[in-house]
């Protein structure tokens, strides 16, 4: 799928917020693209935006094309085309698995219910495909069936929100912060049960996270976010290796140790510019023309992007260290 | 809250202890009040002239009131009695308690079920349509009517009604449970009468109910609406009757579903300002009256059923909450 | 010491503002404002007394003879309604205010006690909480108007909010108790503070909404029990208790049965909800004024306004 130039933002009682300013990026087939940026950096808002799930009080500018049989044009699906198109084409594992499944209804009721919503009534088909799917991300089908999601600890609830996305094998699935409020061992487990996942159902992934680490370990192209503006995307190592904007290197550079750097800067750091480029404030590189600049994503090197307009100056430091 | 037999068992003992505590209450809080059943009579003897020895002997026999013992000794007494079956005797009615009350709870108890029964459903309804309506008007246009139907006191929306229904349209009658030619009992006409009266008695309880439940209903749909799982269930193609009834329905019932058992006991209470416009000779009455004449065995008759059902309501809500919400049932720990 | 009368000031204007930025709010800051400014002034217009009684007078239709004053009709007396009215806004209001206070004051002591304290204090107490919800509070208001027969407003009003605070005490015990296990206080604690610090700084934002809201509703459930009482005749009738004109009107005069017996009904109908409904609405809008966000942005704007710079 690809997305173009998306804008969102949020008419609310005390004015405009935007939470996304022209982000572009594709996904391919088989790729596991990750989202990364900070809370509030509108990384939910553009997964919610290409599921067209966003509030009614939302603005929402730009493309999102599907590539199925044939492209779809999903921000101008009416309501029940994209009730159609969500789930069976992309679907969504939500951040907080902890309160993502109805609490009244047991977990067969959940299968059965998304099952019936796409056209799939017949019980024994259900039942087939819930335990298939089950048993592919670890889980007891029976046991966990006729549970209730209070009984399931976060782990569990969290792959069975998995299996739940890939009921109509979509090709895209969007995984919001997977593995937040979940014990690192338990992290390890669904990362690698996402890799597997995309090896076996072949699907794209987006997967969307504030944590470097999740990132490198998995993910194979990463778009860089940061108060709704692209900052870089690149492949994953490009990216660690060869960062092209100074905010990504600010990211990997003090990842994990933040408080070492704040400690060495000596300041905290200024909050983002509503104009330009939002890291302008505290970029050691920073210019006047920063404040003002639209923030493009240009290919700076090959399949190498960036928005920051002083990349070469970056591109000449680190061909000149080497 | 498991619903193991030992904790039904802890809760049916706590239950009796609440029973016995707010008996107590009362009953002390009843003798509180200055003048006694005994003197009130005495003295009204007297002024129609009898004797005041003569009268000292038929007051005490007419109150079932010994003034000369301690409250302490009549509230003993009051519970032996109690603990027998024995209620007592009503000076107001010259029968006993029990009879009187058991006479006069049927008719409360018949309004106070149908239109809390009409109100909640209704309401509930109502209330989950008001939420997940996008028309601001239609919303608006919702809170604003219940707000001033939640605001009329109860007597005035009584009155109200009556004048508008029953003496101006001559729709209902005016007043009383039945018409006056019609002999109670399991037949047609009584029955018709019956309906016949206490239309305008329900109408107006469930006037004053049913803003509650809309409130409450599009209160907690609305936070329920913001749930994460709402969202995903929206995002799994769940849409339609199946969300508003399952997701939105479902979750925002657990809440009021006690609110709804606890209210009920105490609406006995309330129906008094209705059952004294209307004439509908109900617990709400016989509170009035005795507490009136200082009738302290037919109030404590009384008292003690609304208190019963209070407490049944809490005990009933306890004990099925697990039959809706499973987080509640054997070990739930997320109730 | 100005200082601080300023930032009081200024803190109440923003509440106001907040208030009064809803249709609901806007009502019910109205609502309230006339009450208390005729509850306050009722004694520049003349009583509703024996003076001005008039038996040939009783329940007619709004007329401008003998006097102006007789513009809303008149009562059970023959006196003018409009009187009753404004001299009932400050009887309601004495109620009203005496009955909140009492509620308000109980239930929150107990109901932080309860919370706070814990342990066999905390069972106990909420044991009498529950026992006191078993009995209607109208039964016991009953009980209680006929303990106290020559009720003053002040009595009434006493009546009515002494044993009402069960509830509020309920919902304060809740609400401490979860206060009092979250971070903020754990390190308040460590910190050393003693409990009367931390019940200022931590757990009184946390019940503020409650007190205020409570307290609206106390009011109304005041001249809700007041009116009820006169209408029932359980109290002994005083013109300024619209109950009262509203129970002889449907009791002994029969006034309902005429189309001019029916005028002040309807108007004493009117007045009440109307008041009561203005008593809901602040209590509903009253919660917009607790919320931090929302006040840190009526700061900002007023503070907009002030430095016209930009």
């Amino acid at each position: 799928m690809s997305v173009r130039d998306l804008y969102v933002s949020f008419v609310t009682e005390f004015g405009v917020v935007d939470a996304v300013k022209g982000v572009s990026f594709d996904l391919h087939r088989k790729e596991i693209l990750g989202l990364i940026g900070e809370s509030g950096s509108g990384k939910t808002t553009t997964a919610l935006a290409v599921l067209s799930l966003l509030p009614p009080y939302a603005r929402v500018k730009g493309q999102v094309r599907f590539f199925g049989n044939e492209p779809i044009d999903v921000l101008s699906l009416s309501e029940s085309q994209l009730y159609s198109y969500r789930w069976a084409k992309v679907s969504i594992v939500f951040q907080g698995a902890m309160n993502a499944l109805n609490p009244v209804l047991t977990i067969r009721d959940h299968f059965v219910e998304t099952a019936k919503a796409h056209g799939i009534s017949d019980p024994k088909k259900i039942k087939e495909l819930s335990y298939e799917l089950l048993k592919s991300v670890e889980l007891e089908p029976a046991r966990v069936l006729r549970s209730f999601p209070f009984e399931l600890s976060g782990g569990m609830k969290q792959r069975v929100m998995i299996a739940l996305a890939l009921l109509l094998r979509p090709s895209v699935i969007i995984l919001d912060e997977p593995t937040t409020a979940l014990d690192t061992l338990t992290q390890r487990s669904i990362l690698e049960l996402i890799k597997n996942v995309r090896d076996q159902f072949e699907t794209s992934m987006l997967l969307i996270t504030h944590d470097l680490s999740v990132i490198a370990d998995s993910a194979d192209r990463v778009l860089v976010l940061y108060n709704g503006v692209p900052m870089e995307m690149a492949e994953v190592k490009s990216l660690y290796y060869r960062p092209l904007n100074p905010y990504t290197r600010m990211l990997i550079d003090s990842f994990p140790m933040i408080g070492k750097i704040l400690k060495e800067k000596g300041k905290m750091l200024k909050p983002a510019s509503l104009h330009g480029c939002p890291f302008a404030p505290n970029c050691p590189l920073a210019t006047a023309d920063c404040y003002g600049a639209t923030m493009v994503m240009k290919e700076v090197e090959k399949d190498h992007f960036s928005s920051c307009i002083h990349a070469d100056q970056i591109v000449q430091e680190e061909n000149s260290d080497e | 809250m498991p619903s193991t037999v030992g904790w039904v068992l802890r809760r049916v003992i706590y239950v009796a202890i609440e029973i016995f505590f707010a008996f107590t209450l009362s009953f002390f809080l009843l003798e509180l009040m200055p003048g006694n059943p005994y003197y009130i009579i005495y003295y009204s003897l007297i002024n129609q002239g009898v004797n005041p020895e003569q009268a000292k002997v038929l007051a005490a026999a007419l109150s079932n009131y010994n003034p000369n013992v301690s409250v302490f000794t009549r509230y003993f007494e009051w519970m032996w009695g109690l603990i027998h079956g024995n209620l007592g005797y009503s000076i107001v009615y010259a029968t006993p308690v029990a009879g009187v009350v058991a006479a006069a709870a049927p008719w409360t108890i018949l309004i106070v079920t149908i239109s809390l029964t009409l109100a909640f459903s209704t309401g509930f309804i109502f209330g989950l349509l008001a939420a997940s309506t996008t028309s601001r008007f239609l919303d608006a246009l919702i809170s604003g009517s219940m707000s001033v139907f939640h605001s009329i006191p109860s007597y005035v929306l009584a009155v109200f009604l009556l004048i508008i229904f029953s003496i101006r349209m001559r729709l209902f009658p005016m007043g009383g449970a039945y018409a006056n030619d019609v002999t109670p009992g399991l037949n047609g006409a009584y029955l018709l009468s019956v309906m016949d009266h206490l239309a305008l008695p329900i109408l107006t309880f469930y006037l004053m109910l049913f803003p509650r439940w809309v409130f409450g209903a599009r209160a907690i749909a609305t936070s329920v609406t913001k749930e994460d799982y709402v969202l995903t269930a929206k995002a799994r193609g769940i849409k339609g009757r199946r969300m508003l009834l399952s997701y939105i329905g479902r979750n925002a019932m657990l809440p009021e579903y006690t609110a709804l058992l606890y209210s009920y006991g105490l609406l006995f209470g309330s129906s008094i300002f209705i059952e004294s416009i209307f004439d509908i000779p109900g617990l709400g009455y016989v509170l009035s009256v005795s507490t009136g004449s200082r009738d302290y065995l037919l109030a404590m008759g009384t008292f003690m059923v609304i208190i019963i059902a209070v407490i049944l309501g809490n005990l009933i809500a306890d004990l099925t909450y697990g039959l809706i919400d499973p987080r509640a049932r054997a070990g739930g720990e997320n109730a | 010491m100005m200082e601080k009368i300023k930032g009081m000031l200024r803190s109440a204007l923003i509440s106001i503002k907040i208030l009064t930025s809803t249709a609901q709010g806007k009502f019910g800051f109205a609502v309230v404002t006339i009450v208390f400014f005729f509850a306050i002034f009722a004694p520049l217009f003349p009583y509703p007394g024996p003076a001005l009684s008039d038996i040939n007078l009783v329940f007619v239709p709004p007329r401008l003879s003998p006097s102006p004053w007789y513009i809303l009709g008149s009562d059970y007396l023959g006196d003018p309604l409009l009187l009753d009215v404004i001299w009932g806004f400050r009887y309601f209001m004495e109620i009203g205010l005496v009955a909140a206070i009492l509620t308000v004051g109980i239930g929150v002591v107990l109901g932080l006690v309860a919370g706070f304290v814990g342990g066999l204090i905390d069972q106990a107490l909420n044991f009498v909480f529950n026992l006191l919800l078993t009995i209607p509070s109208f039964a016991l208001w009953l009980i209680l108007a006929l303990i106290f027969r020559n009720a003053s407003p002040f009595l009434l009003g006493f009546i009515l909010g002494i044993l009402s605070w069960a509830g509020l005490a309920r919902s304060i015990r809740s609400v401490t108790l979860s206060a009092k296990n979250k971070e903020y206080v754990e390190a308040s604690k460590s910190l050393g503070l003693g409990p009367l610090s931390i019940i200022r700084h931590d757990i009184a934002p946390a019940i503020m909404p409650y007190i205020f809201m409570n307290f609206m509703l106390s009011v109304n459930s005041g001249i809700y029990g007041a009116m009820g009482l006169a209408f029932l005749g359980i109290l002994p009738y005083t013109n300024i208790n619209w109950g009262a004109v509203l129970g002889t009107a449907l009791y002994e005069e029969a006034a309902v049965y005429t189309l001019s017996g029916t005028i002040p009904v309807a108007i004493i109908s009117t007045v009440s909800t109307l008041i009561l409904m203005g008593f809901v609405f602040t209590a509903n809008a009253s919660d917009m004024i607790f919320d931090v966000q929302r006040r840190k942005e009526a700061e900002n704007a007023a503070f907009a306004k002030k430095s016209s710079k930009r």
